[in-house]
């Protein structure tokens, strides 16, 4: 039977034998700080959708290509960093962009452009943000 | 099987939503939300998704703050001396989580959170509806002409549902 519970430390190390044979140690509030704190897989040709997602509360389908990212829990301000991606069905050039004017603690704005310059629906997006928690 | 939600009032939110993407599955809703910004009439009607792990944690109850918590966080960015929230562990992780809602309270507990304040909150009180809520099904069947959609002003709307 697995026992489920909580283990709390402050410092992972590890004697890193297998390749410099160097002790090293991480602070574990790194490995919190350094994760991604939302995320999301979505469609928006044909369909828009929500394939599956990590703190995210709504999408919202502002046109063609454009995607606006409401978060659950609130960053601590607005200067989180985040990244998207569109994933094409043939070979395109896509730009992914996002607005700055549009970005808040909760949410930021997601735009794909085709190599005519027009904001295009695609068949998958990809979406990940990281920063502070408010 | 009914999955109990853990008192999880003072802990951190991004830990409720750890336990809820493990316990908890998707919901998804058959509903969005369709409105268009006063502000932004340039623009195409806008649609707005539920997120289905989301949904979960709004009909499992006891992870998601109260919608005020939101609003306050909005006040405090808004104003000019902003430099960074110091209100989330009061606003988010300590406040009581709110009970579990139906789906329809779901909907619109997030039309208050992501959805600008002018538009839903006189959402009838103009010459056509700022706001509608739909079934996807509803939706046009393809998005060719996307960025020309608008909320029709021959709008027949009820108390379930627009048409």
């Amino acid at each position: 039977m697995v026992a489920h519970g909580t283990i709390a430390f402050d410092t992972l190390t590890t004697s890193d034998q297998v390749n410099t044979g160097t002790e090293k140690s991480l602070d574990t509030s790194y490995l919190y700080n350094g994760s991604a704190k939302v995320w999301a897989s979505y469609v928006t040709a044909s369909s828009f959708s929500i394939n599956d997602s990590f703190n995210y509360a709504s999408t919202t389908d502002s046109g063609a290509g454009f995607a606006t990212h409401n978060f659950t829990n609130a960053f601590a301000n607005a200067l989180f960093s985040y990244v998207g991606l569109a994933e094409v069905s043939s070979a395109d050039a896509v730009t992914v962009i996002g607005y700055t004017t549009s970005k808040t603690t909760t949410t930021c704005r997601q735009v794909s452009y085709n190599s005519s310059n027009s904001s295009t629906d695609q068949p998958g997006n990809s979406f990940l943000a990281h920063g502070d928690f408010a | 099987m009914t999955i109990e939600t853990p008192e999880f009032q003072g802990t951190h939110l991004w830990e409720r939503l750890c336990w809820a993407k493990e316990k908890l599955e998707p919901y998804r809703s058959e509903y969005c939300i369709v409105w268009e910004d006063p502000n932004d009439m340039e623009n195409p009607a806008k649609v707005t998704h539920p997120d289905p792990n989301w949904m979960a944690c709004a009909l499992q109850g006891g992870i998601l703050p109260p919608v005020q918590s939101y609003w306050e966080l909005k006040k405090d960015e808004n104003k000019p001396d902003f430099v960074k929230h110091t209100r989330g562990p009061e606003l988010l992780h300590n406040m009581k989580p709110i009970d579990a809602m139906t789906e329809e309270e779901a909907i619109e507990y997030l039309i208050m959170k992501d959805i600008p304040e002018t538009v839903w909150r006189d959402w009838d009180k103009s010459n056509k509806p700022k706001m509608v809520i739909c079934k996807k099904d509803q939706l046009p069947g393809t998005r060719e002409w996307r960025n020309a959609w608008q909320i029709s002003e021959d709008l027949v709307i009820n108390n379930e549902v627009a048409a």
